[in-house]
């Protein structure tokens, strides 16, 4: 088939971007697939493409509503009406709508909640399923940095549905969670392409300090003589609004991000961000995902993610254009133990595990049992779901083993951070590739570059002050 | 526009007669039998369901702020304003919010307005495709009829909409700090909306003051939105404005225990059927006697009892319902609730 046709057809591309037509081929040649592919390769088009030229339904299992939403929609953009998601939020009259109506949907988001609840494992595998799409597939693992137990019951859909074609997609995969997302899957035969994850445009940067005035003040320096557009990570909502309010003293247009802000309002942050409005977003890592603006100059953290594969997702939606642009990970020693805490007390110990039970075993919900026992949702969703497999001291242990693997990726970022060698090498070195070759800016261990592509060009904000109503209206509409 | 501005309102009417907690209650808009039924009795219904994630903390500040202006005080529980607070009461502007008739609903009319005004302002710059300031389906899909087919045509729409728009903000007589902040949650293309950490910089007021203020104004754009005369008028707008209004006033549950009750179940018989609390199914019958016309209320009380009752309360100010059951010992609360709420009017004043 000319491929390059369809594409040219269907999408408007002349050319696929590296990695894609493989994994296109794969699909349609009928072969459970898992590719491997850098955040802003083109993802979805691996799915879109194929499902748009196979008969029958096309489900694709998303771990986020804002990510299944803004997939829907940009699949909608493109003329493509046949789309549907489908999430636990959405009430239930309306989801028997969608049912109604399946015959009209070819493109099918949902969650693996929902997924994976017996009435709709009953419905859906009853339908012609021509693709699963399993997307961010790393969160099948234990191993990955964002598991998600749900995932794990994909398996027996895949068995009731009849075995349709597989295709899972992430963005990072190190070895072990590879052989998780084959052998969960069971992808016996499958097809791996695996792109590799070096970004040449990236400059990436270590900047120590020595406690979090002095960030304050790197970050402030920074960002009042560099330009944007940039993201800055941050670990905590506290930090986010504190950050926000030192930088938009300086008169910085920064605005904050996170998941505790209203809808609206997160929305319109994003907006602005796109339309340049914005120069700057204060962020935990609940923004970003979804988020397609190709000219992210820098992105600065300021405070080490838990792990290298999280590190590199978030920084690598810096120049997604090609040109030239900077990942900066601020580290104050201290930091470590900071992740620490946050990443352990993520998992129930054993007083906490055996807590929870105790309290559902008398009868009290899952969610103020983990209350009580102080665990998070996370927590209680993986301990439910190992007791099911395999009871109370499984538990246990799988958790001592999570907690250990932990605090190993902890190391390994902290090496990123502390280290003396090639930032851009110990990256790739994660993930099992080779050294990256010399290249030139490489990295502040390989050479401290002045990053004169950050050239500053900030106008002069001023007061924000409304505008007459009507003017603003016509502004809008006339 | 404070939060312990509505609560002196409510106060003011609610006066001696009520604790500080069914102040709250009216405010979230509790659906107890109790509290629809003082929303009624108090005409405090405009404030009804205002606030429904209205949190205690924020509740307790605003009522503790009142009492140590010394403009509210508790007696026995209930509370009661001062001289002073009668005086402050009665300096406040009038507001004109319509909580009972929207409940919450305002929000979808805004949602409505705001996709509109993104959809043609990003046609008219020639972007076809653009993130949409809701992901509601419902609401994208109500937007989706309102814009012409005819590509021809959008310009004018647009413009029209504008049109409306202004001429309907006047007439709301809200202020301008109200057609402000709504002429600046609105978004589209070259002029993104402003989040409300951004309108609190540039009003200099904090965000639970023009979140309220906002409130209002929704509430007076949509009472000139919806009249009759508008569909002539301002036609767009009073599309958006479409079954915002809370046409049952039931809620979901009551309404449902009125099916059965329509088709000639008993209260115990309703209660089995859906295995529900008997004081829960007299919850939805004292809410259903507050609002649906000719509910036969003699069913549960006889006349004369009906008549006692209606004339003590009228006489003695007896709102409370501790102080009506020395009175009619053989009467249960039930039908005492069932009476008052079949009475309309002011409260005493
Ligand atoms: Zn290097």
């Amino acid at each position: 088939m000319r491929l390059e046709q369809e594409l040219k057809k269907r999408f408007g591309f002349d050319s696929f971007r590296p990695g894609q037509e493989d994994v296109v081929r794969s699909v349609l040649d009928g072969k459970d697939t898992l590719a491997i592919l850098p955040t802003g390769m083109g993802k979805s088009l691996c799915y879109q493409l194929p499902g748009d030229l196979m008969d029958g339904l096309v489900i694709i299992v998303s771990p986020l509503v804002s990510l299944m939403e803004d997939q829907a929609a940009s699949i909608r953009r493109r003329g493509e009406k046949r789309v549907a998601a489908v999430n636990a939020f959405m009430p239930s009259d309306e989801r028997r709508q969608l049912f109604a109506e399946i015959g009209t949907v070819k493109f099918l988001f949902i969650s693996p909640e929902m997924m994976t609840r017996p009435d709709m494992t009953r419905f859906l595998s009853s339908q012609h399923v021509a693709l699963l799409v399993v997307d961010e597939a790393h969160c099948i693992s234990q191993w990955g940095f964002d598991f998600r137990p749900d995932y794990l019951r994909l398996g027996d859909f895949i068995r009731k549905a009849g075995n349709p074609v597989i295709l899972a997609l992430t963005a990072t995969a190190d070895g072990r969670v590879e052989k998780d997302i084959l052998g969960y899957l069971e992808m016996s035969d499958a097809n791996v392409f695996r792109q590799s994850l070096n970004r040449p445009n990236l400059y990436y940067a270590v900047q120590r300090a020595a406690g979090e005035q002095e960030k304050n003040r790197w970050i402030t320096e920074r960002l009042t003589t560099t330009s944007g557009p940039g993201i800055l990570y941050v670990s905590s909502r506290k930090r986010v609004e504190e950050l926000t309010a030192l930088l938009q003293g300086h008169g910085i247009r920064i605005a904050s991000y996170h998941a505790g802000k209203e809808a609206g309002d997160r929305q319109m942050i994003q907006q602005q961000f796109l339309s340049g409005e914005l120069a700057w977003i204060c962020a935990t890592n609940a923004f970003g995902m979804g988020i397609h603006k190709d000219d992210i100059r820098q992105v600065i953290h300021d405070q080490m993610p838990a792990s290298a594969a999280a590190y590199v997702q978030e920084a690598g939606r810096a120049g997604r254009d090609g040109k030239q642009s900077s990942a900066v990970l601020l580290y104050v020693p201290d930091d470590e133990q900071k992740v620490r805490f946050i990443v352990q007390h993520d998992l129930p110990d054993e007083a906490q595990t055996a807590h929870y039970l105790a309290m559902k075993k008398n009868g009290e919900a899952a969610a103020s049992a983990a209350e009580f026992a102080g665990i998070s949702e996370t927590g209680a969703r993986l301990i439910d779901y190992y007791g099911e497999h395999g009871g109370g001291t499984a538990v246990t242990e799988i958790f001592t083993g999570l907690r250990f693997d932990k605090e190993e990726k902890l190391r390994q970022m902290i090496g990123y951070a502390a280290g003396q060698t090639c930032l851009r090498s110990k990256l790739l070195h994660y993930f099992g590739e080779e050294p990256a070759r010399e290249q030139i800016p490489c990295c502040s261990v390989c050479g401290d570059m002045a990053e004169t592509w950050l050239e500053s060009a900030l106008p002069a904000p001023g007061e924000r002050a409304f505008l007459p109503y009507e003017e603003r209206i016509r502004l809008l509409l006339c | 526009m404070k939060l312990s501005s509505l609560i002196l309102k409510i106060a003011e009417k609610m006066d001696g007669q009520r604790s500080l907690n069914g102040c709250l209650h009216v405010l979230r808009g509790k659906r107890s039998g109790q509290t629809l039924q003082d929303a009624d009795t108090f005409s405090v219904k405009p404030y009804f369901s205002l606030l429904p994630k209205l949190s205690e903390a924020a509740f307790t500040e605003a009522a503790g702020a009142l009492r140590s202006r010394g403009l509210l005080a508790e007696k026995e529980g209930l509370l009661e304003l001062t001289d002073a607070g009668r005086e402050a009461a009665a300096a406040l502007p009038e507001y004109r919010f319509d909580g009972w008739n929207y409940r919450g609903r305002e929000a979808v009319f805004f949602q409505r307005l705001q996709l509109v005004v993104q959809t043609f302002s990003q046609l008219r710059d020639g972007q076809n495709s653009f993130l949409p300031i809701t992901n509601d389906r419902t609401v994208q899909q109500f937007v989706r009829r309102l814009i012409p087919v005819k590509k021809e045509s959008w310009p004018e729409t647009a413009g029209q909409l504008a049109e409306e728009l202004i001429a309907a903000i006047r007439a709301s007589g809200m202020s301008d700090l109200q057609a402000a902040l709504f002429s600046h949650r609105l978004t589209g293309a070259g002029a993104t909306g402003w989040t409300w950490e951004q309108l609190e910089e540039a009003a200099g007021e904090p965000r639970n003051s023009l979140q309220l203020e906002w409130l209002e104004a929704l509430h007076r754009l949509l009472a000139i939105a919806e009249t009759p005369q508008a569909e002539n008028a301002m036609p767009h707008l009073h599309k958006l404005s479409e079954s915002i209004r809370v046409e049952t006033p039931l809620t979901g549950s009551a309404a449902a225990t009125k099916k059965l009750f329509d088709k000639g179940y008993s209260l115990e018989e309703i209660s089995r059927a859906r295995q529900l609390k008997t004081s829960t199914i007299e919850d939805h019958f004292t809410e259903m006697a507050a609002n649906v016309p000719g509910f036969p209320i003699g069913l549960f009380v006889t006349e004369d009892d009906q008549q006692a009752v209606r004339l003590m309360v009228s006489d003695g100010d007896v709102k409370r319902l501790r102080l009506l059951k020395e009175a009619f010992p053989h009467l249960s609360y039930f039908q005492l609730r069932l009476v008052l709420s079949t009475m309309k009017g002011e409260p005493p004043v």
